[in-house]
């Protein structure tokens, strides 16, 4: 059907030529700047699904594959070509930029400025999970991570962080909590991740004699040294990106302090191109490298998982919980990942795709509430359900799915790492995972009865308004997607399944097993 | 229809009117149509299981199944969803759509003051608590009974908070979830255990064989007995037993018929099916089932205690559902399905009898207080009349379906004797447990029902068709389910039953029987004997709720210390540690600015010197 039609760089480029446009537009026409950047998004999700439909599950390997030479000299080339995995994370990215931009229709601080960072960052987001070559590939990545900068430094808030003892007058220096200092230390705790990817690239580039290209990688097998002094740092690089513990604080307070977009797309797809770049690059790239530091990967993990939920359950602004839920989810991701066993690996990718959503419903549900609400305080909210019911079902439905309740993409998901974990070399991971998942059980369901349920809504709120109509466009999009990848598996298990398998194939021949 | 379509429609008949009711709201917002869809749904469902019901009876309860793949690991299948229908999934699947049904058509009247929009709410929870529960009951392997497992766990959660602007229901909805979430931890490892060493989710004999044949032990124990005893916690959990059992006298915060449907006939009793499901495996680790003996029994005798103090009429009953259910547990822990289950079957149409009618009472009356009742004979006399029957049946009296039942249990315990004779505690637990019972029930009997009408009680009236057909239906059950007992062990393939006249039953009935006495003379005139004050220390003991408060320190005290700790480190120390690098980066910044002096001068020292090292340096390398 798409035939020899450049798919991949039409997903990539087209959010990229809505945010040109939209420079060019009067900054005062605020439906203009959303339709055209509604049309970007649109034509990105689209040919996402085309792309999925059009995919050749019985075929194994990279399909829709693009090759032009970019810098032949230092042999850069325009490598565009995606794998199941990569078709199940282009459709994530496309659900989510498709809902941030409906989430988003109401921005009325310098709209055209913020759908342009918008759109360019989520051009780089695609590229990520289709290039072939690892400096296009870093290029992107980039992309992605910058302009959150100016995303939170000018349109975040300011969330509420008690410091107590002799840190207060620290804090106050140092504006904790704020958006500046949100956006800083987000895009220099990145930078750092960053350096440390590109260190390792560019002595994989060496080894490789001047070739970037991830197929080429893939078929060479780099020096042991190499391996296992770049698989840490491309662990540690790409994982800060993916929440890992201890490098994980730029999260709270940057997803907190973001506005709801631009945390639906950090906290549902950017922290996954940190997991991806784990899997796709560290380990598969250096399969010596991950067999050596498997159970540091994994035993991190398990601390994220248990950390993130514990910390979630003393907060007691909203944004924070749902924050560090993202540090304790993607602690599955990357146990998943730790695993090297075919469920792991599989439920690693079914979880950035179930967290992605769930967590971007989350974002554009604590979004809703606080634009109306302006508070974020949990102890100062109840009874909101008889104001806002829609945004509470929804609600509730995010957090069913993000404590694994079975009819939820979040079930399958955990329920994959769980057996992949106690399949694998250390069983153990299993427990402190399975108990992490109670706990988000605690912590969400009393964040739901705090918000909405019980005495109120205070006299102050009883005025607030339910969902707007491209609101619910946002959310009922993302619930569909959480209902329905939690009852039709197949759906994307069909996708990942046969690249795990070739995947660990190519790992168990590399003398890696589980 | 064949007998596994029917299943089928009784199944996802539910479903589809849930997912309308759930997803489209104008629907939902009607109302009594809503609620008219819901029951029809249930009504089919009914059918459905009817008519399953009688097919595969005279089938003698043969296996049959539908499914289709759901899971897949590396191209091959890991588990199946569908429906597996047999002599005692279908028989459950009775009960369940029978106890659904009366429940329903119950509510259409109880239910009748809510607005619009809450009644297609109620509804739609119905509706989805009985797609979860017939998927339960037909669930063809461990892992789909898993995942109908949480989904009725969480409608117990929806629909106990049902009011939820009532802080108190907001509130018992969280501790149900919670407290059944935590012992499902256990379902979800014995799964992977039972995933990773047999590459099977299965219940069955053939999965019980794997189990027992993997020479692998966990914590000392064989693999098949680990495996057993996760289930065994998650049942612990669902079926309320000591210490676990916390969460549903709580849970009577829902609306009553709510409690009749999950708290007592259906859900609750998930834990029993699911040990009566998987007995193959169960079957195999003789020590689970030992320790299911004693604990189900000590939860009986514990919650019969309690109910005795209590003085809210759903209490008393909620009470009196976690002491049923350990008889039921502390059956099937003495090695008898049949005992087990049957109970499970009479229990589900008696005690939703007793639910249903006091909803009915609290309904006419307004209170759930017994102090507040009294001399309801004479207002209501149908409700007397089925509560009576009802009352009976719990007690155990003959003719009434609770007597055989637990005359069973009581057979099933003394025959285990012969072979493990620490289940003589037990046996014994068990028959103070029928004094008790037979005493509380009969001072909730004469509290409410006879002495003079108080102020409340003189309004009080019945509640109408729709709520006397479904109480009549169930009572016509209490009755007769009992005399079932012989074709039920037929369809389910157990060991022939017929009833006999043993010693341990007569001890049985007189201790029953005493207890009724004992009750009369206490509360005969409708009020308590004032000479009852002398235990008043001893009720204070009971009611003081010690396991209530001990999981109220682990969760406030020490796990909530524990966040706290955690989000302290992260915000103090680690943060702590990232901020220090910032601001160790803007001191230094600050200091090297000063090299930048703005005389030209100094440039050209730097670069001089700049050359000089760097030709130095590659003179040395190169």
């Amino acid at each position: 059907m798409i035939g020899s039609f450049p798919i991949l760089s039409l997903i990539v480029f087209a959010p990229f030529l809505a945010a040109l446009v939209l420079i060019f537009l009067p900054a005062g026409q605020k439906m203009a700047i959303r339709l055209v950047s509604l049309v970007g998004a649109t034509v990105s999700l689209v040919g996402s699904l085309l792309v999925a439909v059009d995919f050749d599950k019985a075929k194994m390997g990279f399909q829709f594959e693009e090759i032009y030479p970019l810098v032949p000299s230092l042999g850069i080339h325009y490598h565009l070509a995606v794998d199941g995995w990569g078709v199940a994370l282009l459709l994530l990215t496309g659900i989510i930029i498709f809902a941030g931009v409906w989430a988003s229709w109401s921005v009325e601080d310098r709209p055209r400025d913020f759908f342009v960072f918008l759109l360019v960052l989520v051009a780089g987001v695609f590229g990520v999970f289709v290039a072939q070559d690892f400096f296009i590939f870093f290029l992107l990545y980039e992309i992605a991570v910058l302009p959150m900068y100016l995303l939170i430094g000018i349109w975040g808030s300011k969330g509420k962080v008690e410091p107590s003892g002799p840190f207060r007058v620290v804090f106050q220096y140092l504006d904790v909590g704020g958006k500046e200092y949100a956006a800083m230390k987000l895009t220099l705790m990145l930078m750092g991740g960053s350096a440390l990817i590109l260190a390792a690239m560019m002595a994989m580039y060496w080894e490789m004699g001047g070739s970037f290209s991830f197929f080429e990688m893939q078929e060479h097998t780099f020096s042991h040294t190499l391996q296992l002094l770049a698989f840490p740092a491309l662990w540690i690089g790409f994982g800060a990106l993916g929440g890992l513990w201890p490098f994980h604080t730029w999260s709270p307070d940057g997803h907190a302090a973001a506005p709801t977009a631009v945390s639906m797309l950090h906290a549902g797809v950017l922290m996954k191109l940190g997991a991806f770049g784990v899997i796709r690059v560290g380990m598969m790239l250096l399969p010596e490298g991950a067999q050596y530091w498997a159970v540091w990967v994994g035993s991190v993990a398990v601390i994220n998982v248990l950390y993130g939920a514990l910390s979630a359950m003393a907060q007691r602004d909203l944004k924070y919980i749902v924050a560090y839920s993202s540090v304790s989810h993607m602690g599955i991701v990357l146990l998943g990942a730790a695993t090297l066993t075919v469920n792991g690996w599989n439920g690693a990718i079914y979880q950035m795709v179930a967290h992605g959503v769930m967590t971007g419903m989350f974002f554009a549900l604590v979004g809703i509430v606080y634009n109306r609400s302006h508070i974020r305080w949990i102890p100062d909210m109840g009874g909101f359900v008889k104001v806002m019911p829609l945004v509470a079902g929804f609600f509730a439905l995010a957090g069913l799915s993000s404590l694994g309740m079975p009819g939820t993409a979040g079930f399958i998901a955990e329920f994959l790492v769980f057996v992949g974990a106690w399949e694998g070399a250390h069983s153990w991971w299993a427990i402190p995972a399975v108990l992490g998942a109670f706990i988000t059980a605690i912590y969400v369901l009393r964040a739901v009865k705090m918000v909405f349920f019980a005495e109120g809504p205070p006299e102050r709120f009883t005025h607030l308004t339910d969902a707007t109509s491209p609101e619910r466009v946002a959310i009922w999009t993302l619930g569909l997607c959480i209902v329905l990848f939690g009852v039709y598996p197949g759906l994307l298990l069909d996708f990942i399944d046969p690249v795990t398998v070739t995947y660990l194939g190519e790992l168990a021949a590399a003398g890696v097993h589980p | 229809m064949s007998i596994e379509h029917l299943a089928l429609v009784a199944w996802l008949t539910p479903l589809a009117v849930a997912a309308l009711l759930l997803v489209v709201r104008p629907v939902r917002h009607t109302g009594k149509p809503a609620a008219a869809l819901s029951v029809a749904g249930a009504t089919v469902s009914l059918g459905a299981a009817i008519a399953a019901l009688v097919q595969s009876s005279a089938r003698g309860g043969e296996a049959v199944a539908l499914t289709t793949p759901w899971l897949r690991r590396a191209g091959e299948v890991m588990a199946d969803v569908g429906v597996y229908v047999d002599g005692t999934s279908v028989t459950m699947l009775v009960v369940v759509t029978t106890v659904a049904w009366a429940v329903q058509v119950f509510s259409l009247s109880y239910m009748s003051d809510e607005t619009p929009q809450g009644l297609g709410r109620y509804y739609a929870f119905q509706s989805l608590f009985l797609f979860s529960m017939t998927g339960l009951v037909l669930a063809p392997n461990m892992l789909q009974f898993f995942l109908a497992w949480e989904l009725v766990g969480l409608c117990s959660y929806l629909l106990i908070g049902f009011w939820n602007h009532k802080p108190s229901a907001a509130k018992a909805a969280l501790k149900a979830f919670w407290v059944t979430k935590l012992a499902d931890i256990g379902m979800i490892l014995a799964l992977l255990l039972q995933f990773t060493h047999t590459g099977s989710f299965g219940w069955d004999a053939h999965a019980a064989e794997l189990l027992h044949h993997a020479h692998v032990t966990y914590l000392g124990m064989p693999l098949v007995a680990a495996v057993a005893l996760g289930f065994f916690v998650a049942a612990m959990g669902k079926s309320a037993q000591f210490p676990l059992h916390i969460w549903l006298p709580d849970a009577m915060e829902g609306p009553t018929p709510v409690s009749a449907l999950l708290h007592a006939a259906t859900m609750v009793a998930a834990g029993v099916y699911m040990v009566v499901r998987a007995f193959p495996i169960f079957e195999h680790a003789h020590g689970v089932l030992l320790f299911m003996a004693i604990l189900g029994a000590f939860t009986a005798l514990m919650a019969a205690t309690i109910a005795v103090v209590q003085t809210d009429i759903k209490k008393v009953l909620a009470y009196s559902t976690v002491s049923q259910l350990g008889y039921m547990v502390s059956a099937l822990g003495a090695g008898s399905v049949m005992a087990g289950y049957f109970h499970l079957t009479t229990h589900a149409f008696f005690k939703a009898l007793l639910f249903l009618a006091a909803g009915s009472i609290i309904h006419g009356v307004h209170s759930q207080e017994l102090g507040e009742m009294g001399g309801l004979l004479k207002k209501m006399r149908f409700t007397s009349t089925v509560f009576l029957i009802g009352t009976l049946a719990l007690a155990g009296i003959p003719v009434f379906s609770g007597f055989f039942s637990k005359d069973l249990i009581l057979e099933a315990l003394l025959h285990g004797t012969h072979h493990q004779p620490l289940l003589w505690l037990p046996l014994v637990m068990l028959l103070a447990g029928v004094f008790l019972t037979a005493f509380y029930m009969g001072r909730v009997l004469f509290l409410a029902f006879l002495g003079e009408p108080s102020e409340k009680v003189s309004h009080a009236h019945e509640g109408g068709l729709a709520m006397m057909l479904p109480l009549g239906v169930l009572a016509t059950l209490a009755v007769v389910a009992g005399f079932g007992g012989s074709w039920l062990s037929g369809l389910y393939g157990v060991e022939p039953y017929h009833f006999a006249v043993t010693p341990v039953g007569l001890v049985g009935l007189t201790l029953a029987l005493a207890g009724l006495g004992t009750s009369w003379v206490a509360f005969g005139r409708g009020a308590p004997a004032p000479w009852l004050a002398t235990f008043t220390p001893i009720g204070d003991f009971i009611r003081a709720g010690v396991v209530d408060r001990g999981f109220a320190w682990g969760y406030r005290v020490a796990l909530s210390g524990l966040a706290s700790a955690v989000a302290w480190f992260d915000r103090y120390v680690i943060d702590a540690l990232v901020n220090l690098f910032g601001v160790l980066a803007l001191y230094l910044g600050d200091r090297a600015r000063t090299l930048q002096t703005g005389n030209v001068g100094d440039y050209v020292y730097a670069v001089i010197i700049g050359v000089v090292v760097f030709a130095a340096f590659s003179q040395v390398m190169l």
